[in-house]
């Protein structure tokens, strides 16, 4: 039985700090936009441009937006789910996009993925145990009897029966349909998992074991997460760093309590002044989009792409360069962590007094 | 906005509730047997006010606002027992054509997916303009298009004379929910009844489409139902809430009372599961297992086999009684927890 060399467990610390796990730079896709069958190709969806960031081992980092942001397709792009149209992309200091096919499946067993819906995931005509063994038997990683107690160590792992191998995706509940998923990703012993809305569909006393799977399988297995998800009350529980998505680009990205006490880009301060608290007795300001509906990504607006639709440039008198020049994913002073998107970025809080 | 402005006229003292649903039983009868998915539902909603009915799914909580206006499929579903009483007419009893002239003229109701609640082949302005002449028929066309262009911008549509003749899929999902909004308000409704009007949205507009029904029931003095999954939801529109578990009620209150101090065991649960944004957290505490089947409901107390607290006295029905004035809870040990008891559901999580 051949193994390839896994990721080094635990190396020395202080080279992990000096060298992510993976990194993310200038990714983007596009995807064209034909109209007609033969039609030639007339404008360009750019739905991931110019992301960029690292992922630091054992680490998660929240990936953020609305619908239609992009930030599912950067998931897929860095893990070669879908091609990437420039960038690139380092796992474990090797570079992924231009790595032949051949080459690519046995980095493929270090990346894994979750996915939103776990039954649209399963083949229901598969037992669980068979989903979950699949991955083991076609990298030929595990065979005979070793495979049957590997996969009951998974399902062990993510809190199933062991029984739970001889059933059918539809037996079990959304909850344990996606512990199903977690264990399938975790068979090939990944050291980075993209979890692309993991909890979104599952109800709020299941989506907490989820969460806490998650965290736990971090924890034991030094896990890195990229953690693509809508519900930023989930992000901020599990996220190390997170990064705001606005069609296609990030527009800031920060340690997690930074960005969620402290945001700077005025999209980040309307996402987050307009989820409801759980707390009637607090009556929050709301800081509201000029205009509720966001753009076509085919018609990115020029300049800063959310200059139509900000309170801040409404504010200052609508200055010239949001409309004229996209300002630049810039740290907030020199030594910060704290990257954002605006030109403005420094006036943020005249938002908070002009209520 | 000041909160005073805010807060819904209040109903003349001893003013009769404008909805009242007393042990409603709706079943619904499968091939694996009888689902009990409403067992034994009782509430009442004041004119004007917003009562959330909270639950996860499968707790009945959509079930009993189709039931209210009589829109579960029959059979498999049946309405078992119980009296649904809508402005003091008892609905459970109404004949099909009694029961379309009060759909939409007394109460409406808005669907979580409005792309599927709207009809893709014609345009809104078709649908809402039906909607109006259904219940005024003899106005003109010119008359009809005035309503409905009125309708448009109350609810606030962007360009409303370009709306009204697109069709459904050429607008956003806000803007559907808008033009569904716009529909049940047109034969203004004394009730409101909103099926997880937002969980389809994404969070910046869902915060405009609560304000809203917020706003329509302001102006109009709508009652509203809002059913949601949602707490942070309930904490920002609800005045009153009622908390479903497995098809019954387990704990009502109004809002303060219920996110203050919770009564119920499951109601705590919620709360310590949830990951918040205003705040971080070290660990959530979830509840352990699942949610019962509704053909297959554990017999006393339902939520006993998730509780930290559960005893062999939980094998027995808890029913559901005033702890504190107007807060009610269905635990055996509800009047502890309002002396201060603790619920910790972490022991548990660590044995599963």
């Amino acid at each position: 039985m051949t193994v390839a060399a896994k990721p080094p467990a635990a190396a020395n610390p202080t080279a992990i700090a000096a060298k992510p796990l993976l990194a993310v730079d200038k990714l983007c896709k596009y995807f064209p936009v034909r109209r007609g069958l033969f039609a030639r190709v007339k404008q360009w969806v750019k739905a991931v441009d110019d992301v960029s960031f690292t992922i630091g081992k054992g680490e998660t980092l929240g990936l953020v937006g609305e619908s239609g942001c992009g930030k599912t397709t950067v998931g897929r792009a860095l893990l070669r789910l879908i091609p990437a149209t420039s960038g690139s992309v380092t796992f474990n200091g090797r570079s992924l996009l231009d790595l032949p096919r051949s080459q690519l499946r046995p980095l493929r067993r270090q990346m894994q993925i979750i996915f939103q819906d776990p039954y649209g995931s399963l083949n229901p005509r598969m037992t669980v145990g068979g989903a979950v063994a699949e991955p083991l038997r076609i990298h030929g990683l595990v065979r005979g009897a070793t495979l049957k107690d590997r996969v009951a160590e998974l399902l062990q792992q993510v809190g199933l029966p062991p029984d739970a191998a001889y059933r059918y995706p539809h037996e079990f509940s959304g909850g344990q349909r996606q512990r199903v998923g977690i264990a399938r990703a975790l068979a090939l012993d990944p050291a980075f998992i993209v979890c692309d809305e993991p909890t979104s569909a599952l109800d709020v006393s299941i989506r907490a074991q989820v969460i806490n799977l998650l965290q736990d399988l971090q924890k034991n297995l030094g896990l890195s997460y990229l953690m693509i998800s809508h519900d930023l009350g989930a992000v901020r529980h599990i996220s190390k760093q997170v990064a705001v998505m606005y069609l296609g680009r990030i527009v800031e990205q920060a340690p997690t309590a930074a960005l969620y006490d402290a945001p700077r880009h005025p999209y980040t301060r309307v996402l987050l002044s307009a989820i409801p608290v759980p707390d009637p007795t607090k009556r929050r300001v709301r800081v509201s989009a000029v205009d509720d509906e966001i753009p076509s990504p085919i018609n990115v607006p020029q300049g800063c792409a959310f200059h139509p639709r900000c309170p801040l440039y409404e504010l200052l008198g609508k200055p010239e360069a949001c409309r004229k020049d996209l300002p630049p994913l810039a740290p907030i002073d020199p030594e910060s962590k704290h990257l954002v998107r605006c030109h403005y970025h420094a006036d943020i809080s005249r938002l908070d007094s002009a209520k | 906005m000041p909160d005073a402005a805010k807060a819904p006229a209040v109903p003349p003292a001893g003013a009769a509730p404008l909805l009242e649903v007393r042990d409603l039983r709706t079943y619904f009868h499968t091939e694996h047997g009888t689902a009990r998915a409403v067992d034994g539902v009782s509430f009442t909603l004041n004119r004007g006010r917003t009562l959330a009915l909270v639950g996860e799914s499968g707790c009945g909580k959509t079930v009993t606002a189709l039931s209210i206006l009589k829109l579960v499929a029959i059979p498999p579903g049946e309405i078992v027992s119980g009296k649904i009483l809508l402005d003091g007419q008892d609905l459970v009893s109404k004949s099909e054509a009694e029961l379309r002239s009060i759909r939409g003229k007394l109460a409406a109701m808005i669907f979580q997916e409005p792309a599927t609640s709207l009809n893709p082949v014609f345009t809104i302005g078709n649908q809402i303009s039906e909607a109006i002449s259904l219940h005024n028929p003899g106005l003109t066309k010119a008359e009809l298009r005035t309503a409905v262009l009125k309708l448009l911008n109350e609810v606030r549509m962007s360009e409303p004379e370009r709306r009204i003749d697109q069709y459904p899929h050429e607008l956003s999902g806000g803007m559907k929910q808008r033009a569904m909004i716009a529909m049940a308000l047109s034969c203004n409704p004394q009730l409101i009844i909103a099926d997880e009007p937002t969980t389809a949205l994404d969070v910046t507009i869902q915060a405009r489409i609560l304000e809203l029904l917020g706003q329509m029931r302001e102006k109009h003095g709508t009652a509203v139902l809002l059913i949601t999954h949602d707490l942070g939801v309930v904490a920002e529109t609800a005045d009153d809430v009622v908390v479903m578990y497995a098809g019954r009620v387990v704990e009502k209150a109004d809002v303060r009372s219920l996110f203050g101090k919770p009564l119920h065991p499951y109601t705590i649960g919620l709360f310590n599961s949830l990951p918040r944004v205003d705040r971080s957290t070290e660990r959530l505490q979830a509840i352990p297992g699942n949610v019962p089947s509704p053909t297959n409901f554990p017999s006393g107390c339902r939520f006993r086999a998730r509780c930290p607290l559960a005893t062999t006295k939980c094998a027995e029905d808890p029913p559901l009684v005033e702890i504190e004035p107007g807060h009610f809870s269905a635990c055996w040990f509800a009047s502890e927890l309002a002396a201060g008891r603790v619920v910790d559901f972490s022991p548990a999580e660590a044995r599963s």
